[in-house]
């Protein structure tokens, strides 16, 4: 057989098609799961209160699988009041491009003449049931049930009130499900991603109607957008304080479109437009009328959302105080769209005293070379990046040790056994003795000596760290 | 409830409409009004008495409320405000630039800034966004809040913004001084980037002005070419004056000032200090290492015995 080609089955490739396809079905419902049942692919929607947008059940089901039939994949489709139900007619009844609705109180029957591994997943349990003459779901509800309880254990009978419509399961949703939801669906695609920005531009109206009748402002949303090819464009926004002004949701849409670098392909162009609220909080009704420093505050809040929707949140910190001693994790960022909580302590400086940290501190410890009068007396001179520098005023040591809870114990060396250099040991591991210096010139900088001599090593190394005012 | 105590004052004073319009101009936070050259030397001296009388009547905190008759930050050192213009400080609605010559200057480029906002963020509410291209952060290193609050800046009102590229510094720069609840902008960009032109900061000037906010543009070994700041000063270090108690080490921070543009006024050389506890800049005598002032250049004696103003050849030129 020349013709015939072996590929590998790639199951991760499948299941990121099964998720785009997972995406695009949101269109139909926000309620899509992923249905791993047995190694198939599937998906479970949960269309109650759907169907009526899309003329009844029996076409939805059609629409559903024309859709993806265009799209080149090979589907069935079938709606029953329980999902295993569904699913085993689906996966047993149909073929290929099928299509059928159970109406409530039929599953009995439409599952009896099905193969018992349509509901059950557990394929020697089914082999064993297959030995006694039960092969069909029929044969099963035929029989008593506290009998295949004993000998089979109670799930079969649950997966069997599952299937007849006796016991529900819900479908477990793959996304948030979203708190309100505006969307609309052009008669043409929309060909551009501006005009889906007219579009949103009018949901977020909409939206902030619904959330001011619920007393609440924004405070994630997500839009999302369909493309008539089936990839679905989807994004996050976020507000630092609650917020129902539709302006400023267009403003933060558009600061997101606009800062993907290679702008979003419209393709064929956009056939459903869709504004949801991942989540929101209580907004007073009189709180629009800000005056003052919280209008300044509120304003503030809006142009870090501004910023961080073009540029990334992370990007726009504010400084925390960390746990640690060691300089490099005394303080965190934070995202400053967050809530302030512990703040940095307000503190005066100390009175007639240099400032006892740098202002500026290098992303490492960069290594400088050092003269000093003793291996552990102070700096004289020092050259680093190429330029030299005559320590003119020097105050330290002040001594920063490793947080030895923190580390591997290490036992104690004999100095003619000790590593030469602190490199060979461990930055981190090694003790710090920090020194200010001025040089000629006025600078002033921040540079330690790694390494107690004679305990930790022979020959300490020397590291500029920080920049002084 | 200020502001009808000084337009009080001003009507007070003067006499007639043209008086009147000044004070509510004022009121309404339209700086144009004073840095216009067209003005007329009257409208100015209005505005430097009313300075004064609030600065008796209520000491600090209320600058924000009244932006057009106040600076935003002054230096507290009356020779060198008074180079600023008839507000005595960096004007609100003004954009400044602020170099050093070279990257291992940065220290003494952030900590004068550092300075200036801390004196700032004492009597203007709102936060500072610091606005840095990454390649900044890597060269010179971040910002270190402990070292901040050491320096007297508060490091909770400080919210960082790292960006890629110089573009968008500007464009966040641009958003952030529209916004008024912003205290002070500054936008780091290191070198020459082409970017950085006239048009560009010319954009953030009238950005701040429509505002009336603060924009401060640091530029760590920035040639300064031709931009549209009111001011730039060249910042370096300068050997400190170790305390009594402690004769070999350090003292205050300490820095060498150049007013090298003043669009408002004149030109100067500074030396300065520090006072990180009681936020306050303070002259130094000469350095050894500078060339001495001669005693003709000294001004009038109300500056105080402190000053060391050697003004330059540029002095009294306005350049814009």
């Amino acid at each position: 057989m020349p013709e015939l080609v072996l590929v590998e089955r790639d199951p991760a490739g499948e299941r990121t098609t099964l998720e785009r396809i997972a995406d695009w079905c949101d269109r139909w419902t926000p309620l899509v799961g992923l249905d791993d049942f047995a190694g198939e692919a599937g998906l479970l929607l949960d269309v109650g209160g759907v169907p009526h947008l899309f003329g009844g059940e029996a076409a939805l089901c059609t629409e559903i699988v024309r859709r993806l039939a265009t799209r080149g994949f090979a589907a069935a489709a079938a709606i029953a009041g329980t999902p295993a139900a569904a699913r085993a007619v689906a996966r047993h009844a149909l073929r290929e491009g099928g299509v059928r609705v159970i109406e409530a109180g039929d599953e009995r029957s439409a599952v009896a003449g099905l193969p018992v591994g349509a509901i059950d997943p557990d394929g020697s349990r089914v082999a064993a049931l297959a030995r006694l003459g039960l092969k069909r779901i029929g044969d099963l509800l035929e029989r008593p049930r506290p009998g295949l309880a004993r000998r089979f254990g109670g799930d079969l009978t649950a997966r069997l009130d599952e299937a007849v419509g006796l016991l529900d399961r819900p479908i477990v949703p793959r996304r948030p499900v979203a708190d309100l939801v505006a969307e609309r669906r052009p008669v043409d695609p929309l060909p551009d991603v501006d005009d889906c920005l007219v579009v949103l531009r009018s949901l977020a109206e909409s939206l902030a109607e619904g959330l001011e009748r619920r007393g609440q402002g924004l405070r994630r949303a997500e839009f999302a957008l369909w493309r008539v090819d089936g990839s679905v464009v989807r994004r996050e926004i976020g507000t630092g304080r609650p917020s129902r002004d539709a302006a400023l949701l267009t403003r933060l849409i558009e600061e997101k479109l606009h800062a993907e670098t290679a702008g979003i392909d419209p393709g064929y162009g956009f056939d459903l437009v869709r504004l949801s609220v991942l989540a929101a909080a209580p907004l007073d009704p009189t709180q629009t009328d800000l005056s003052g420093d919280d209008r300044g505050a509120a304003d503030f809040d809006r142009l870090i959302d501004r910023l961080g929707a073009r540029l990334g949140g992370a990007r726009l910190a504010v400084a925390r105080p960390g746990r640690s001693r060691l300089p490099e994790t005394a303080a965190v960022a934070r995202p400053a769209g967050e809530p302030d909580r512990d703040a940095w302590p307000v503190e005066l400086p100390i009175e007639d005293e240099p400032p006892a940290r740098p202002l500026r501190l290098l992303p490492r410890p960069e290594p400088i070379d050092t003269l000093a009068a003793l291996p552990d007396g102070l700096p004289l001179r020092f050259r680093w990046r190429r330029a030299l520098y005559e320590v003119e005023r020097v105050e330290g040591p002040e001594r920063i040790a490793p947080e030895w809870w923190r580390l591997p114990i290490v036992p104690a060396v004999r100095a003619e056994e000790m590593p030469d250099a602190v490199e060979a040991v461990d930055l981190a591991a090694a003790t710090r003795d920090y020194f200010r210096v001025e040089e000629r010139d006025g600078r002033r900088f921040w540079i330690f000596r790694a390494g107690l001599f004679g305990r930790e090593t022979m020959r300490p190394r020397w590291y500029l760290h920080g920049i002084f005012g | 409830m200020w502001n009808h105590r000084a337009m009080e004052r001003a009507i007070g004073d003067g006499s007639g409409l043209a008086e009147l319009r000044r004070a509510v101009a004022a009121i309404e936070g339209r700086p144009t009004v004073w840095s216009d050259p067209g003005t007329g030397e009257r409208g100015t001296r209005a505005a430097m008495r009313t300075t004064t009388e609030r600065h008796d009547a209520v000491p600090g905190g209320v600058a924000a409320a009244a932006p057009a008759l106040a600076p935003l930050v002054d230096f507290g050192l009356p020779g060198l405000d008074r180079r600023l213009g008839p507000l005595g400080g960096l004007a609100p609605g003004s954009l400044h630039e602020i170099v050093c010559d070279e990257s291992r200057g940065a220290g003494a480029l952030v900590g004068f800034l550092a300075a200036l906002l801390a004196r700032l963020a004492e009597r203007r509410p709102g936060r500072i966004l610091w606005i840095a291209t990454g390649s900044a952060r890597r060269e010179t290193g971040g910002l270190h809040p402990p070292g901040l609050a050491a320096f007297g800046l508060d490091p909770n009102r400080l919210v960082e913004a790292v960006v890629g590229t110089p573009e968008d510094a500007l464009w966040a720069a641009e958003e952030a001084l529209t916004c008024r609840g912003t205290a002070a902008v500054v936008i780091e960009i290191p070198g020459n980037p082409r970017v950085l032109d006239l048009t560009a900061t010319r954009r953030l000037a009238l950005r701040a002005a429509a505002a009336g906010s603060l924009g401060l543009l640091a530029r760590v070994a920035g040639a300064g070419g031709t931009t549209a700041a009111v001011t730039r000063w060249r910042v370096g270090g300068r050997a400190s004056r170790p305390f009594a108690d402690f004769p070999e080490g350090l003292g205050r921070p300490a820095f060498r000032l150049t007013l090298e543009k003043n669009r408002d006024g004149r030109l100067g050389d500074f030396e300065i200090e520090w006072d990180p506890h009681d936020r306050r800049f303070a002259l130094l005598p000469a350095h050894s290492g500078a060339a001495a002032p001669s005693p003709a250049d000294r001004p009038a004696a109300a500056d105080g015995a402190r000053i060391l103003p050697f003004d330059r050849p540029g002095t009294g030129r306005r350049i814009g």
